[in-house]
């Protein structure tokens, strides 16, 4: 009964093959049956079950509360079959009216509805590599985002936790990485709004940086569906050209008692194996034989009697007067974290709430640095009539900060405590700090450093959906995400920033994100076919303001606000972007065995040069359910069957604002002369991005739903490349320019295998095993790249971040000089021996999860791996740096072991600066930048992320107390990590928002070991 | 603040995002025309006299940056100023991926600014602009493109020459280096231009007619071409309003002085922060630079530094450790010393003592003149056999003394054939003439084919 308005909408809707339709005859009456359908194990009702009697035709479905009636002219006692999405099928007998049937879940349900951007659909029938991770599954340990706790669970999501810090940045990949500087980071979505996850902070910190997503609290979360091919994330158009992360959180059941949920969870977190140095005299005794090595006298040698000093060479002392001062132990505290939560979800006849709030307080094991975060969530539905639903999805949170610059740069704290030689004191005679030429006094740091932040944020979302026929529907949704993000610092007199008298920072920067969806679902059923149709439009405006404050020529340290400064300076700055869509789709399942879908979408983005503004991006798919056909043999063995394959194109812009335009910026003052100059080039042709992404995969279940598996490959080709700091000649005036430079490429495979080894009555083991590879590699470009760390580099040929270093044989045993392999044999180590020397990206990566439940108890523990990962440790540049560095940096005990005399192997070169016959150096000075590969290596691992032991609380205990329910938990996280890198963390990353440099490991925090309890009640 | 940002995203957003669009795409399109807030789109920006203005301030603006970075290159690469961290290194060498931090993009930052001066102000139409007034920013243009090609100079030898504005990412692609003549023929250009249009007299801290004479001088002393060094010296020392002023330190401590040509300043809100790698901890400094040995004790020496001793002062932490006050104000506001009166009297007796009719006795006149101001004594006399040698000998020791900080020492021994014998006995690789001028830094090369490595550093 296809309606003839349906014509006139043009419009497709939405494959919903779950709700099919009753046919509404009513002939003779011989009984009336009232039911409701319910989850066995929570008492829930359960909307749009289907319940069938055997034998006929005739079905109707629950409605919104569960309650279904039958009016028919069978007679009492028949057999009725319950059917519901995610739950084992039921037979029973309905001997009278009314009845209740209890579903049991399906664990390896194959059928579960998956929410697809727009559109929702059957797991059988999804045509595209879609997972979905629930929230009970996510990681106990004590991360603050949602993201890190995902680690390991979704093959080819690609998740590294750069640093120990809580609330710091992760850097994520999904499936590779197809973009530079186009942006590379998965799209976040949660209920239906699309969040800002790109970074407000100013404040340098030396490479820290802190992560937005911290803003959301993981403990609300339903679950989280990730998209990853072109065909999935199609509808999210240019937006989720790296993936999308769709996070469902709680809402209220209709007809629900209310549940009130009760949490606290306490713990404390340590760091362990952290970096050795050695002691001053140690240091001394070094640095005196390699200023001698290096050609300088040895009457003038750093470390010789004070009384020899002379205006030009400084005297330290004789090595055996030095003392050891340990500053490394300064900066570490065992960190004591708590949390608590409480939410309460209910509903009634037509309408449904979830209240939840959070508070958080984790303090990081690095002194001066705390993450406090405060949420509050509140969702509700409300079905106005039996066409018109409304509802609102509201996460408030503020999350305040104290920070300290930790990494790079001569004012940060692990220049303060690790570079510092372990031979300078920290206190003087007078008990005053002492202040090291190059780095900061640590305990000056530790005690004078007042850096702050804090995170008000609201993601809100409010839609209507109507329905027009009973098989089309028009949603309306509106969202905005409001970010305020204040930093305050202030750099005491103490500190090298803040000489000579204080200096102080205090940005406001918002940013606030806009989004209108508009979408109309047109879905059928002919028989055993399932038409769905949709069409939409989507405009999303950003806009984001800074202003910055700065105060210098304090009057003491006492007096820390900008109203107190001699100096004080202002500016601001503002930016906007815009992106408009349309975009449409059709999915049609036949006979429940083929299912074909096909999507458009036409981006407009005002980031893109005008000419080039529209970008058109298709994508198809196709799911072949082998197990439903008819020469499919029913066995036990295999029970289901899937093969699916798509095909999509996806467009990326997310470059920064108004790129396309040459620009003229004011605040190029001269004194007091307030002065203009040209800072960006223009670029006309700034086109899109554009990634073509095969996706094949086989998904099957077998052994009678003892294990299920998905295996999938893509092939990802990105072309018209963004490069946002595309380097142009510097003949222009210019440095850089944001262009469309290359092309890349990434292929992978990707395996997921879920096995229920155990089910019995008291006994149950679950395991969850993934593993992926993807290679990558540039497949054009205009022209080789060196990364700001200049021992990485992008170059057609190789993959993104390669590491471009000098290759180091081993060490002469005869001289102790260092062996580079002479690349084009002229005899001489010059800049054209060096070598590409592959990625640092892992070859696998993976997880492995194991589920056990026994009676009351049960016990998850996850497992993450990565195997051919690699680091530069930069770190160790530094720090084995032969002596060269005079005293100025620190040596770690590795140094200990170089070569002093012919015949030495396996040692580090000869100590000395002074250039080799072969114009190679044993070590690098201060300035110089030639790096070796010996500070390449091989960061695999496998690491016991988190292991949670649980107890349900006997319910006799509980209930004396008001309790439904009660559970305790014991967590301990990052217990063991096994891995030959010699840092303290195989996980490090420090330069997360770099366009090239990744797998750089420098002053990285590394992940603290962290032990939890924690208790979960509901009543 | 709240309000203020919804106030105007709501506005555009209700504005943009009607019911229309869902219907009409045309009419959406408009709601993807956004213009930048912070910044101007370039086309006809500078488009008047204030503009103009701004557009020149620009420049200077940059030079703040790139002429600190001209220094501090020139000083390291001579033996006067050595690291503290790396005390035994006197003279540096240099490598590609080293280039001893001589400015290279920056350079050309300032010349690109510049470019758009001298191509665009021309054609700017304003009632209120006069000619005196456009001609002045332009010349200061000129000046300014001049002062940064020759200081290019100075370190790679020859470069690419731009003369245009970019406009678009190819409008410079495959220009090659000219040669070293070529390079000083357009700097002098460039001054004969600025010689034309520049009538500024008085404010020191911006391009006047007495920089552009005192830079001619030092041109025509890099190029050998004595008579004319020896004139555009005596134009700069017999102008009115400049004079050696005493004591030595008064030409720094005091901002704009009458002993200043031309200095890149600061301000409070435009603070610089290399006082900080100068001056001791003492001070609040970080010492990353201190002053070389010798040096030391030739400053100290009453009879080579007289008063210009009070450029160094000991450190009350750290026995020994002198230094240098020339970038004294620790609130930022010290200036850069781009040319000054001294160097003028230094360039004339060196031009008079090597013009084809040596002048010795004039020569010593003006060695005697910067002498005496810093109570040099005794002053040097003219000996009964005066040799030319000697001479030069004195002229290049007051160099190093009286502009011991200000850039001079490297390019000095290189333009007199002196450096492989001063720098080299500190460290033999700068025996190799290769190494008498910079790399272009490795990540300049790599972006661009047509720019060919010096030689030695390939």
């Amino acid at each position: 009964m296809i309606d003839i308005r349906y014509k006139t909408f043009l419009l497709p809707l939405l494959l919903l093959p779950v709700f099919i339709q009753a046919q509404q005859t009513t002939p003779l009456v011989n009984s009336t049956l009232d039911g409701v359908v319910v989850d066995a194990q929570t008492n829930e009702p359960l909307a749009e079950a289907t319940i069938q009697i055997e034998g006929v035709t005739h079905n109707t479905k629950t409605d919104d509360n569960g309650k279904f009636q039958f009016v028919t002219g069978q007679k009492f006692p028949y057999t009725l079959i319950v059917t519901y999405i995610g739950y084992v099928t039921k037979t029973v007998v309905a001997t009278g009216s009314p009845i209740t049937i209890e579903l049991d879940r399906d664990h390896n349900a194959i059928d579960e509805i998956e929410v697809v951007g727009y559109t929702k659909t059957k797991r059988s029938a999804l045509t595209s590599a879609i997972q979905v991770v629930k929230g009970e599954d996510l990681s106990q340990a004590p991360y603050t985002s949602i993201v890190e706790k995902l680690q390991g669970q979704v093959p080819g999501l690609l998740i590294t936790n750069d640093s120990g810090t809580p609330g710091a940045s992760v850097l994520v990949r999904l499936r590779g990485t197809n973009s530079i500087t186009g942006g590379s980071e998965p799209l976040y979505v949660v209920d239906d709004v699309i969040i800002n996850s790109d970074n407000l902070q100013g404040t340098n910190l030396g490479g820290q940086l802190v992560n937005p997503l911290s803003d959301i609290s993981p403990t609300d979360i339903e679950s989280i569906t990730v998209l990853k091919d072109a065909n999935a994330t199609a509808v999210y158009g240019s937006r989720g050209a790296n993936g999308v992360i769709l996070i469902r959180t709680n809402r209220g059941r209709a007809q629900a008692k209310p549940r009130v949920n009760v949490g606290l969870q306490t713990g404390t977190s340590q760091t362990r194996n952290l970096w050795e140095l050695v002691t001053g005299e140690e240091h001394a005794t070094i640095v005196n034989e390699s200023f001698v090595n290096s050609g300088g006298l040895y009457e003038n040698r750093p470390f010789r009697p004070v009384e020899e000093a002379t205006t030009a060479f400084p005297a330290w002392g004789l090595p055996e007067e030095q003392q050891t001062y340990d500053r490394l132990g300064a900066i570490w505290r065992t960190a004591v974290s708590q949390r608590y939560n409480l939410s309460i979800a209910g509903g009634g006849a037509t309408s449904n709430f979830y209240i939840g709030g959070e508070y958080l307080d984790q303090p990081s094991t690095v002194k001066a640095q705390d993450f406090t975060r405060y949420t509050f969530r509140v969702n509700l539905d409300y079905n106005v009539n039996d066409r018109f639903k409304i509802g609102t999805s509201n996460n408030l949170s503020a999350t305040p900060r104290k920070l300290i610059r930790v990494g790079d740069g001569g004012t940060g704290l692990f220049q303060a405590a690790l570079h510092t030689p372990t031979f300078f004191p920290i206190i003087d005679g007078n008990g005053l700090y002492t202040t090291h030429f190059t780095f900061d006094n640590v305990l000056a740091m530790l005690e004078n450093t007042d850096t702050k932040s804090n995170s008000l944020r609201t993601v809100n979302n409010v839609f209507g959906e109507v329905k027009i026929l009973p098989s089309l529907t028009f949603k309306s949704s509106w969202s905005v995400d409001y970010n305020i993000y204040k930093e305050d610092t202030y750099f005491s007199s103490k500190l090298r920033t803040g000489l000579p008298a204080g200096a102080a920072e205090y940005r406001n920067t918002e940013r606030a994100t806009f989004t209108g969806d508009q979408l109309i679902n047109y879905n059928k059923t002919f028989g055993s076919n399932d038409l769905a149709v949709f069409a939409g439009t989507s405009y999303q405006f950003t806009d984001k303001a800074r202003q910055l404050v700065t105060g210098s020529q304090f009057p003491s340290d006492q007096h820390r606000v900008i109203a107190s400064a001699g100096v004080r300076n202002g500016t601001t700055t503002a930016s906007s972007n815009a992106l408009l869509s349309y975009f449409g789709g059709v999915n049609f399942s036949y006979k429940d065995r083929y299912v074909i879908d096909g999507t458009f979408r036409a981006d407009g983005s005002s980031r893109i040069g005008k000419d080039h503004r529209w970008g058109y991006f298709p994508a198809a798919g196709v799911n072949w359910r082998i197990s439903n056909e008819p020469f499919f043999p029913k066995s036990d063995h295999v029970n289901e069957l899937r093969l699916k394959a798509s095909w999509g194109l996806t467009g990326n812009a997310a470059v920064d604002d108004f790129q396309s335009l040459g620009l003229w910026e004011g605040n190029q003052n001269y004194g007091d002369l307030a002065g203009i100059a040209p800072t960006q080039m223009a670029n006309a042709d700034l086109r899109w991005e554009t990634t073509t992404q095969w996706n094949i995969g086989l998904s099957g279940v077998l052994w009678r739903q003892r294990l299920d598996f998905e295996i999938s490959y893509y092939d990802k080709y990105t072309k018209d490349l963004l490069l946002n700091s595309f380097p142009v000649q510097d003949i222009t005036g210019f440095s850089s320019i944001t262009y469309n430079a290359g092309e890349i490429s990434n292929q992978g495979i990707e395996l997921i295998v879920n096995s229920d080894n155990l089910n019995s009555k008291t006994f149950n083991w679950r395991t969850t095993y993934t593993i992926s590879r993807n290679t990558n590699k540039v497949e054009k470009l205009l022209q080789p790249i060196t990364g700001g760390y200049r021992q990485f580099r992008l170059e057609e040929g190789h993959p993104i971040s390669s590491i471009w270093v000098h290759k180091q044989l081993g060490v002469d045993p005869q001289t102790g000089n260092v062996i580079y392999e002479d690349v084009d044999g002229d005899g001489q180590i010059t800049q054209a021996d060096r070598q590409l020397l592959g990625s640092v990206w892992p070859d696998f990566e993976g997880g492995l999860r194991n589920s056990l439940s026994y009676k009351r108890f049960d016990l998850n523990l996850n497992i993450t791996y990565r195997w051919g990962n690699r680091l530069y440790n930069y770190t160790k540049y530094f720090l084995e740096s032969g002596g060269v560095r005079s005293t100025e940096r620190a040596m770690q005990k590795s140094q200990l072991n170089y070569w002093k005399k012919p015949g030495d192997t396996n040692v580090l070169p000869r100590l000395s600066s002074a250039t080799n016959p072969d114009g190679s150096r044993n070590y690098e000075p201060a300035s110089a930048n030639s790096y070796s590969s010996r500070f390449l290596e091989d960061a695999s691992f496998l690491r016991l992320k988190d292991i949670t032991l649980g107890y349900a609380l006997p319910s006799r205990w509980v209930r004396s107390v008001g309790f439904a329910g009660a559970k305790a938990t014991f967590t301990a996280a990052n217990l063991i990590t096994l891995t030959r890198y010699s840092g303290p963390d195989p996980e490090a990353n420090s330069q997360t928002n770099s366009n090239l440099v990744q797998g750089m490991d420098f002053n990285t925090v590394p992940q603290p070991i962290s032990f939890l309890f924690g208790i979960n009640a509901n009543l | 603040m709240l309000i203020y940002n919804f106030k105007t995203t709501m506005k555009q957003y209700k504005k943009l995002y009607s019911v229309i669009c869902i219907a009409a795409l045309t009419a959406c399109s408009g709601l993807l025309d956004l213009e930048p807030e912070t910044e101007v789109s370039d086309q006809g920006v500078i488009s008047d006299k204030r503009t103009s203005l701004a557009a020149l301030y620009g420049i200077y603006n940059n030079l703040q940056n790139s002429y600190t970075a001209v220094i501090t290159a020139f000083n390291l690469a001579g033996d006067n100023l050595i690291t503290y961290a790396n005390p035994a290194i006197i003279v540096p060498d240099r490598n590609v991926e080293d280039n001893g931090g001589a400015p290279f993009s920056a350079s050309y930052v300032t010349i690109n600014r510049a470019n758009f001066i001298i191509h665009r102000v021309p054609g700017v139409i304003d009632n209120q602009f006069t000619t005196v007034e456009r001609n002045q920013i332009i010349g200061e243009a000129y000046f300014l493109r001049a002062l940064t090609y020759f200081d290019l100079a100075r370190f790679y030898g020859g470069v690419q020459l731009i003369t245009e504005p970019t406009e678009r990412i190819d409008t410079h692609k495959g220009v090659k280096r000219s040669s070293l003549a070529v390079t000083y023929e357009q700097v002098l250009e460039d001054l004969n231009q600025a010689e034309k249009l520049i009538t500024n007299v008085s404010d020191r801290s911006r391009a006047t007619i007495h920089a552009v004479n005192a830079l001619k001088a030092r041109l025509y002393l890099y190029t050998e071409q004595w008579d004319q060094a020896e004139a555009y010296a005596t134009k700069a020392i017999t102008a009115s309003g400049l004079a050696l002023i005493k004591p030595y330190t008064a030409f720094y401590t005091t901002k704009l002085s009458n002993e200043s040509i031309f200095e890149i300043v600061f301000t409070a809100s435009d603070a610089n922060t290399y006082w900080r790698s100068y001056l001791s901890r003492d001070d609040g400094g970080n010492q990353t630079y201190v002053p070389e040995a010798s040096l030391i004790g030739a400053l100290r020496d009453p009879e080579q530094g007289g008063t210009r001793r009070q450029v160094l002062r000991e450190s009350t932490q750290e026995a020994g450790l002198f230094a240098v006050q020339l970038y004294h104000k620790k609130d930022g506001t010290g200036s850069l010393f781009v040319l000054r009166l001294a160097e003028q009297y230094l360039i004339r007796a060196e031009a008079r003592a090597r013009k084809a009719n040596a002048d010795i006795t004039a020569a010593i006149e003006d060695i005697r003149a910067v002498q005496a101001r810093a109570e040099v004594s005794p002053l040097t006399e003219l000996s009964e056999t005066p040799t030319a040698t000697d001479i030069l000998a004195t002229i290049e020791r007051e160099r190093r003394l009286e502009l011991a900080f200000e850039g001079h020492r490297f390019s000095d021994l290189v333009r007199t054939g002196r450096a492989g014998e001063v720098l080299g006995a500190y460290n033999p690789l700068l025996k190799e003439p290769y190494q008498w001028v910079f790399p272009i830094p490795a990540s300049s090369v790599e972006k661009d084919p047509a720019l060919e490595q010096n030689p030695g550093f390939e």
